[in-house]
C-alpha cells in the first residue's frame, strides 16, 4: 500500500515537474499567422539566462515597400542598447526604402507597421520627437543622396544601420547646456549585435552584425532538407573579419588589436550596435563615459575599433525554400544549422526527428527486429511533436538534447531550467528563435514583380 | 605498439632516400595494388607501391567480410564451399545454370532439390521454401590481409619497393599527358607509369593538369552492412561449414565454429557515400543503421532461425567502390598516358584482384592481354557520363544490391535512365517502345502493341531464363515485317565518326584489314585488327569524300575506338582528323523488302538495285531535310538503309517517313528483333560474339581481309591462315527445344561434341524463319585445330540449365526462304 502510494506520488511528481517545464519553455512563446505574399506564419520563443533578458526581437512591416522586417538583437553588457535597437532600428529601414520599390506616398514616421516585439515599442515622449527628427533628417538625407535612393536594398540597409548607430552615438553626446542623458549614455555603453532578414516578395536580405545567425531550410527533390546558411557570425573564427580589421588599424597594434580572441581582449563580436567604448577617442570617453562608471578599454590607439555596417547577404527565394530561423548564438552553441533544420523540417511534417537506433547490451538479434518494429509503430503513434510552436521545438531540443526520447530529454531540460535566470547565464546564453514560414503557393506561383 | 610503429618508421626512412625513380609505381596497399605489384614484379619492372597508411593499419581498416576469418597473421585459406540457395523458379534456372558450366570446369559441384536433405546436411537452416541447393566445394574462405601482405612479399622478393604511411600528393603529368613523376609525402618518384589501385579513393589524386584536377573513373564507392556476432548455438557449424548465398533474399551468410557473419543486399540498404565538401575531401564514414538493414536482417532470420538468438554483435558498414555495370575497370586511362587504373571492384575484389592483375601487368608490358578478352573489364568501355558523379549516385547503389545477382545480356537496371535520348524518344514511346539502355542510351528493344500513355517504358530486370519472354509475340510480328515488309528500327546508339584528313586513305588502310580504298560512295565492311590479329573493332567505313570517310562502329566502343584511332594516329602521325559524331545524328533503319520502294517515295530518288546497290552510301534529301546519309547496309543481313539524320530534323524526316511508310504496312521494330534477325543470318557482333581475342580467321571473315595491302595484325593472319585454328565460330540450329517450356538459351551455354565440352555459346535467339532456337558459339580444339571434319562429324548438343538439346552446325550463313517478294541475294555475312 505504502509503496503504491509512492509510486503514485513519484508518477505525479514526475509530471508536475514535467509541465513545469514544459510552461517554462512556453512562457514567451508566439506565433503569428501572417500570410501576406511568401510569408505563411511566423513561430518565436525565448528563454532568458540573463536577469534582466538581454536578447530582444522584433518584426515589423514597411507600408511603403510591402518588406517584412524580422529581426533578432543580442545584446551584451546590459539590455539597454539590444532593446533600443530592436524598436528604434525599424523606423530607420523604412525610411531607407528604395525609389523604385515605394509604393503610394507615406511620410517616414508612418509607414511602419508592427508585427510583434519582445520589447515594448512605446518611448518616452522626450524620445520620441528627438527620434522624430533624427528620422526625418536621414529620410531627407536617403532621398537626396542619388547613389542611395536609387541604389540597391544592400546599400540602403548598410546606411540604416550606420546611420541608427551613429544617432545613437550622438544622443549620449552632452546637449547644448552641456547635459548628458544618462539613459542614451546607457544605451550607447552597452551594446548589440543583429541580425536582420528583410522579405520583398521572394527577395529576401540578411543584414547580419555580430554573432546571430539565419539559416534557410532548402528541402531537396528527394525529400530530405538541407541548411543554407544566410550569414556569417564576425568573430575571430571568421578568418576575414580578422583579416579585415588586423588591415584598419597600423601594425604596431597587432598584438593587442585581438587577444585572447577578443577585440581589445575584451569584445567577443567584431561587429555590434553601441558599444562606443570601441569607438569614440579616448578624450570623448574621458568626458561622458568614465564619470558614468565606464572606464576606457586598455590600448585605445586608433578608435573606432568596432564596425557597424553588416554584411548583407541576397538570396531570391523558390519554392524548395520552405522556411528561415534567425536565432541567437545561445541557440547555435547548443545545436548546428542541420540540426535546427532537420528539427523544423521535421516538426512541419508532425514528426519527431529520432536519432539512430543502437541496441543495448544483451539484446538478440530477435529482439533487434522486434525493437525495430516497435519503434517504427512509434514514430506513427507519437507523431504529434510535444509543441506546436515551432520555435520551442528547437529550444526544447537545444537544451534537451536530439537523442535519447522523451524521458531522456525531459530530464536534462528539467535539470538545466531550474537554474535561475541571473545564475544561469553561467551554463548558457540568452536563446532567440524566430522561425518565419514561408509560402510554398506563392513561390511557387508566376513572378509578376519587377527585377 | 608505439615502438612497433617507429620500427616500420625507421624502415620506411632507409628507403626514401634511395629510390627516386621506378618503372611503375603503384599507388594502394589493398588487394588490387599487392596484386599488380606482385605480378610486374615477377616481370621484372621496378616497381614501388606506395600506401597511405601501413599495411599494418590497412589490416585493421579493411577487416571487410572474410577478414574476420584468421586472426593469425599466416596466410589462411579455407576450403569451406559455398552453398547457393533458390527459392524461385528464376534463380533455380540460374542454379541450373551454374551447375552446367561448373561441370565444364570440372568443379564438384552438386545439386540438391530435397529440402530434407538439405535440412539434414545444414539443420540449423529453415529450408522449406527452398527449390534448389548448389553446393560448390572448391569456394574458398581466405584472409585478404594476410593475403595483401604475403603478396606484398613476394613482390618485394622481386624487387618491388613498398612504401607504407607514403600517401600519394600529386601525379605529374607533361607534355602530350604523359606521366613522368609521383610526388609522395616522403618525396618525388620519377616514374612513367602510375597505377591507381587505391580503391574507393581511386581517381582521387591530384593531377592538376587535368580540367577536373583529377582522372576521372566510372567508379564509385557505397556501403555494404554486415553483422559480426557470436557463434550459432549448434554444434553442427564448423569451419568447415558452407558459406551461404540466399539468392532471392539476397543475404549471405558465413558461420565458422566461434563467430556467424551475415550480409543482406537489400538495395534500401546500401547508401552511396558522400564528399563534405569539394571534389577532393575524403569520404564521410557512414554510421551503421539499423533501420535500414532491417529488411536484410528480417530474410537471414527466417532463413535462419537460429540466427535470432545470438547476441546482436556488430553492425559493420564496409566502404567498396562500384561501377555502373558491375565489372571492375581495369587500363590505361585516356586522359592522362601512362596513368593505368585498377579499380571498381564492386565487392569481388577478392576473386578478381589476382587475375586482374595478371592482365593489367600484360597490357602494361605487351599491350594486348593473351590471358583474357579485357572489353568487359577495360576503362574504354566507358565514356564521359559513366563518370560523371550524379549518374554514379544513382546507379551504384543498384549494382551493390546485385553483388550476388548472376546478370545476363539482357539485365537492365532501372536507377540512372533517360539520358541519353534520341529526337524522336517521346514519338517511339507513344507508338509502345518499351527502353533498354546502352552506354546511358534508351534505345526501344521492342513495341508493346497497345501501349498505355502512362506506362513504365523503361525495361528493367532480365529476360525470364525458362518459356517464352513477354517480349515474343511482339518481336515475331516485328520480326515478320522486317522480313517481308518494312520495319523502322532506332540505330542512334551506334558509334559514328568522321573521319578527314589528307592521309585518310592511307591510315585508314593501315588500320583496317579490308581494303577501304574504293571509289567515293562505297561502303566497306571491315575489323580493325591488333598487332596479334584480334579484333579492336568491327565497322562499315563509308567513303564520303575523296578524304572523308564516315565509320559506324559497335555502339559499346565510342570511346575505345576512338582512342584506338587516336594513338595510331600519333604514332603514324598521320595527318587525319577523327571526330566522333555519334551524338550529332539519329539513325534509322528501313528494313526489308519493301524499304525500296519506301525510300524512292520519300527521296523522289530511285532505289532500284542498279542505282543504290547494297554497300553504297549516299548523301541525300528527304523532304525537306538535307545532309542525311543513306547507307544501305542494315546491319542484320536484310534489304535496306541505314539513314543518318542530322538531330535537328530528325522529327521532321520521322514524320515524314511514318506518313510515307503506311502504304507499305511499315511497323516499328527494336533491336531484340535485330538481334533475331542477324543470329539467325549467323552474323556476329563485336562485343557479344567476338573480341580482341578472335581474329577474323576463327569467325569466319577471312574473305574481307585483304591481303595484298599492309595492315596492323597482317603477319598474325598470315601465320594463322597458315597453321590452321584452334577455335572457329558456328551457328547452332537447337532441335527438340520446347519453346514454352524448356529454359531458354542466353549465350554462355556449353557446347558439347560427343558429350565432351567443346565451345561455348556467345549470343542466342530464336529463328523465327528458320522454327527453332539459334545461338552462335564458338567451338575449339586447342591441340589439333578445328577442321571442316571435326564441325561436320560427331554428335553435337548444347546443355541449357542442365538439360541437353541436340544441335546442327552452320559454318556459313543459312538460305532463309521467303514468302514474298525479292530476295536478298547479295547477302553473306560469314563464308
Amino acid at each position: 500500500m505504502l509503496k503504491r502510494k509512492f509510486f503514485h506520488e513519484f508518477r505525479r511528481h514526475n509530471r508536475s515537474s514535467r509541465w513545469n517545464a514544459d510552461a517554462h519553455l512556453r512562457a514567451h512563446e508566439r506565433s503569428a499567422n501572417v500570410e501576406d505574399d511568401a510569408i505563411m506564419r511566423v513561430d518565436t520563443c525565448q528563454l532568458a539566462a540573463n536577469n534582466p533578458i538581454e536578447d530582444f526581437y522584433s518584426a515589423a512591416k514597411c507600408i511603403s515597400s510591402r518588406a517584412f522586417l524580422f529581426g533578432v538583437f543580442d545584446g551584451h553588457g546590459g539590455q539597454q542598447c539590444s532593446r533600443h535597437i530592436s524598436t528604434n532600428l525599424y523606423p530607420y529601414l523604412c525610411a531607407s526604402v528604395l525609389k523604385k520599390h515605394e509604393i503610394g506616398n507615406y511620410p517616414p514616421d508612418q509607414r511602419l507597421e508592427w508585427l510583434f516585439s519582445s520589447s515594448d515599442g512605446h518611448l518616452p515622449n522626450a524620445f520620441k520627437s528627438r527620434e522624430t527628427r533624427n528620422i526625418a533628417a536621414y529620410h531627407k538625407e536617403f532621398k537626396k543622396n542619388p547613389n542611395t535612393y536609387t541604389g540597391t536594398v544592400r546599400e540602403a540597409l548598410k546606411l540604416a544601420f550606420e546611420t541608427c548607430d551613429k544617432d545613437l552615438g550622438d544622443n549620449a553626446l552632452p546637449n547644448a547646456k552641456g547635459v548628458i542623458d544618462r539613459h542614451a549614455a546607457m544605451v550607447a555603453a552597452s551594446g548589440s549585435c543583429c541580425t536582420l532578414a528583410h522579405i520583398r516578395s521572394r527577395h529576401l536580405h540578411v543584414a547580419n552584425l555580430g554573432d546571430a545567425a539565419a539559416v534557410l531550410g532548402v528541402v531537396n527533390p528527394n525529400g530530405s532538407v538541407t541548411a543554407r546558411q544566410l550569414s556569417r557570425a564576425h568573430c575571430v573564427d571568421n578568418a576575414d573579419e580578422v583579416q579585415r580589421i588586423r588591415i584598419a588599424h597600423p601594425a604596431s597594434e597587432s598584438q593587442t588589436v585581438l587577444r585572447g580572441g577578443r577585440l581589445l581582449g575584451e569584445l567577443f563580436p567584431l561587429r555590434a550596435f553601441g558599444d562606443v567604448r570601441y569607438k569614440w577617442p579616448l578624450d570623448l570617453q574621458k568626458v561622458v563615459l568614465e564619470p558614468l562608471g565606464h572606464p576606457p578599454p586598455q590600448h585605445l590607439y586608433t578608435p573606432p575599433y568596432l564596425s557597424t555596417s553588416p554584411e548583407v547577404f541576397y538570396h531570391k527565394l523558390t519554392p524548395n525554400d520552405r522556411f528561415l530561423v534567425l536565432a541567437t548564438d545561445g541557440l547555435w552553441e547548443w545545436l548546428d544549422p542541420d540540426t535546427v533544420v532537420r528539427l523544423v523540417h521535421d516538426h512541419t511534417l508532425g514528426t519527431i526527428t529520432q536519432q539512430a537506433y543502437v541496441p543495448k547490451s544483451g539484446t538478440t538479434l530477435q529482439q533487434v527486429r522486434e525493437q525495430l518494429k516497435e519503434r517504427a509503430r512509434g514514430e506513427q503513434k507519437t507523431k504529434k511533436p510535444i509543441d506546436e510552436n515551432c520555435a520551442t521545438h528547437i529550444i526544447r531540443h537545444a537544451l534537451g538534447g536530439v537523442s535519447g526520447g522523451a524521458t531522456k530529454q525531459y530530464e536534462r531540460l528539467i535539470d538545466i531550467l531550474q537554474v535561475p535566470p541571473g545564475r544561469a547565464r553561467n551554463y548558457r546564453d540568452d536563446i532567440t528563435v524566430i522561425v518565419i514560414h514561408f509560402n510554398e503557393t506563392f513561390l511557387d506561383g508566376h513572378e509578376e514583380d519587377e527585377e | 605498439m608505439i615502438g612497433h610503429r617507429l620500427a616500420v618508421w625507421r624502415w620506411n626512412r632507409s628507403y626514401t632516400t634511395a629510390v627516386a625513380n621506378a618503372d611503375v609505381v603503384v599507388c594502394g596497399g589493398g588487394i588490387s595494388g599487392t596484386s599488380i605489384a606482385y605480378h610486374l614484379a615477377k616481370r621484372g619492372k621496378k616497381v614501388a607501391l606506395v600506401e597511405k597508411d601501413s599495411l599494418q593499419v590497412i589490416a585493421q581498416a579493411s577487416l571487410d567480410l572474410y577478414s574476420h576469418l584468421a586472426k593469425t597473421c599466416k596466410f589462411r585459406y579455407v576450403k569451406c564451399g559455398r552453398t547457393y540457395l533458390a527459392s524461385s523458379m528464376a534463380n533455380e534456372i540460374l542454379l541450373r545454370r551454374m551447375y552446367s558450366r561448373g561441370v565444364v570446369h570440372n568443379d564438384k559441384v552438386e545439386l540438391l532439390d530435397c529440402q530434407s536433405e538439405m535440412l539434414e546436411r545444414w539443420p540449423f537452416l529453415q529450408t522449406e521454401d527452398v527449390q534448389l541447393a548448389l553446393y560448390s566445394p572448391e569456394d574458398v574462405a581466405l584472409d585478404p590481409v594476410a593475403l595483401c601482405q604475403h603478396l606484398a612479399l613476394i613482390a618485394k622478393d622481386h624487387g618491388a619497393l613498398i612504401y607504407e604511411s607514403n600517401p600519394v600528393l600529386e601525379v605529374h603529368i607533361g607534355d602530350e599527358k604523359q606521366v613522368y613523376g609521383v610526388s609522395t609525402k616522403m618525396g618525388f618518384i620519377e616514374t612513367s607509369h602510375f597505377v591507381d589501385a587505391a580503391g574507393i579513393w581511386a581517381g582521387s589524386h591530384l593531377v592538376k593538369a587535368l580540367p577536373h584536377q583529377h582522372i576521372q573513373t566510372a567508379a564509385y564507392p557505397c556501403t555494404y552492412s554486415y553483422i559480426h556476432t557470436s557463434k550459432l548455438p549448434t554444434g553442427s557449424v564448423s569451419d568447415m561449414t558452407p558459406i551461404f548465398n540466399d539468392l532471392d533474399g539476397n543475404i549471405m551468410l558465413r558461420t565458422t565454429s566461434f563467430k556467424t557473419l551475415c550480409a543482406g543486399f537489400a538495395e534500401e540498404s546500401v547508401r552511396p557515400l558522400a564528399r563534405q565538401t569539394g571534389s577532393a575531401a575524403p569520404w564521410q564514414h557512414p554510421e551503421p543503421d539499423w533501420n535500414i538493414f532491417d529488411p536484410n536482417l528480417e530474410k537471414l532470420i527466417s532463413r535462419c532461425p537460429m540466427l535470432g538468438d545470438c547476441n546482436h554483435g556488430d553492425l559493420i558498414v564496409g566502404m567498396e567502390a562500384y561501377t555502373p555495370d558491375k565489372l571492375p575497370t581495369i587500363g590505361e586511362s585516356s586522359q592522362a598516358k601512362g596513368y593505368w587504373v585498377m579499380c571498381g571492384m564492386n565487392g569481388q575484389g577478392l576473386s578478381l584482384a589476382g587475375g586482374l592483375g595478371k592482365i593489367l601487368g600484360e597490357l602494361m608490358c605487351e599491350s594486348q592481354s593473351s590471358t583474357a578478352d579485357v572489353a568487359r573489364v577495360d576503362v574504354g568501355r566507358f565514356i564521359d557520363l559513366h563518370a560523371n558523379n550524379q549518374y554514379l549516385i544513382g546507379r551504384t547503389p543498384e549494382v551493390a544490391a546485385l553483388t550476388y545477382s548472376n546478370l545476363y545480356h539482357s539485365h537492365q537496371c532501372h536507377t540512372a535512365r533517360n539520358l541519353r535520348m534520341a529526337p524522336i524518344y517521346h514519338q517511339l514511346r507513344d507508338a509502345g517502345a518499351i527502353f533498354g539502355e546502352i552506354m546511358g542510351y534508351e534505345r526501344p528493344l521492342w513495341f508493346e502493341k497497345t501501349p498505355k500513355s502512362e506506362r513504365n517504358a523503361l525495361m528493367s530486370g532480365q529476360d525470364s531464363l525458362v518459356g517464352k519472354p513477354e517480349w515474343f509475340e511482339r518481336v515475331a510480328s516485328e520480326y515478320e515485317a522486317c522480313r517481308e515488309r518494312v520495319g523502322l528500327m532506332d540505330m542512334s546508339s551506334f558509334s559514328k565518326y568522321d573521319i578527314t584528313g589528307e592521309d585518310a586513305v592511307e591510315y585508314l588502310q593501315f588500320l583496317c584489314s579490308a581494303n577501304v580504298d574504293e571509289p567515293i560512295g562505297t561502303t566497306v565492311y571491315t575489323g580493325m585488327q591488333h598487332q596479334k590479329g584480334g579484333y579492336v573493332t568491327d565497322c562499315t567505313l563509308s567513303r564520303l569524300g575523296d578524304k572523308k570517310f564516315f565509320m559506324v562502329a559497335p555502339t559499346i566502343q565510342q570511346e575505345r575506338v576512338l582512342v584506338w584511332m587516336k594513338k595510331w594516329q600519333s604514332i603514324l602521325k598521320a595527318r587525319v582528323h577523327v571526330q566522333d559524331v555519334t551524338g550529332a545524328y539519329t539513325a534509322l533503319d528501313l528494313i526489308g523488302p519493301s524499304s525500296r520502294y519506301l525510300m524512292g517515295d520519300i527521296t523522289g530518288l530511285s532505289m532500284s538495285s542498279n542505282d543504290f546497290p547494297t554497300f553504297r552510301c549516299q548523301e541525300i534529301n528527304i523532304g525537306m531535310a538535307t545532309g542525311i546519309r543513306a547507307i544501305s547496309v542494315t546491319h542484320c543481313g536484310e534489304l535496306g538503309w541505314v539513314i543518318y539524320i542530322p538531330n535537328e530534323v530528325a522529327q521532321n524526316v520521322y514524320e515524314k517517313i511514318l506518313e510515307a511508310g503506311k502504304e507499305y504496312s511499315l511497323q516499328h521494330a527494336g533491336y531484340y528483333t535485330l538481334r533475331q534477325l542477324r543470329i539467325e543470318k549467323f552474323y556476329v557482333y563485336w562485343g557479344q560474339d567476338i573480341n580482341a581475342t578472335v581474329t577474323p580467321v576463327e569467325c569466319g571473315r577471312l574473305f574481307r581481309v585483304d591481303f595484298k595491302k599492309d595492315f596492323i595484325g597482317k603477319k598474325a593472319l598470315e601465320e594463322q591462315v597458315e597453321r590452321g585454328v584452334n577455335k572457329r565460330f558456328v551457328q547452332l540450329l537447337v532441335d527438340g527445344h520446347d519453346k514454352e517450356t524448356d529454359p531458354w538459351p542466353q549465350g554462355g551455354e556449353t557446347i558439347l561434341k560427343d558429350g565432351r565440352p567443346v565451345g561455348l555459346t556467345t549470343s542466342a535467339a530464336y529463328g523465327f524463319t528458320l522454327g527453332c532456337q539459334v545461338c552462335i558459339g564458338y567451338v575449339e580444339n586447342k591441340e589439333f585445330g578445328v577442321s571442316p571434319e571435326f564441325v561436320s562429324s560427331g554428335h553435337f548438343e548444347i546443355d541449357i540449365a542442365g538439360k541437353r538439346f541436340t544441335c546442327r552446325l552452320n559454318v556459313h550463313s543459312p538460305s532463309l526462304p521467303m514468302i514474298s517478294s525479292e530476295h536478298p541475294l547479295h547477302y553473306r555475312p560469314t563464308q
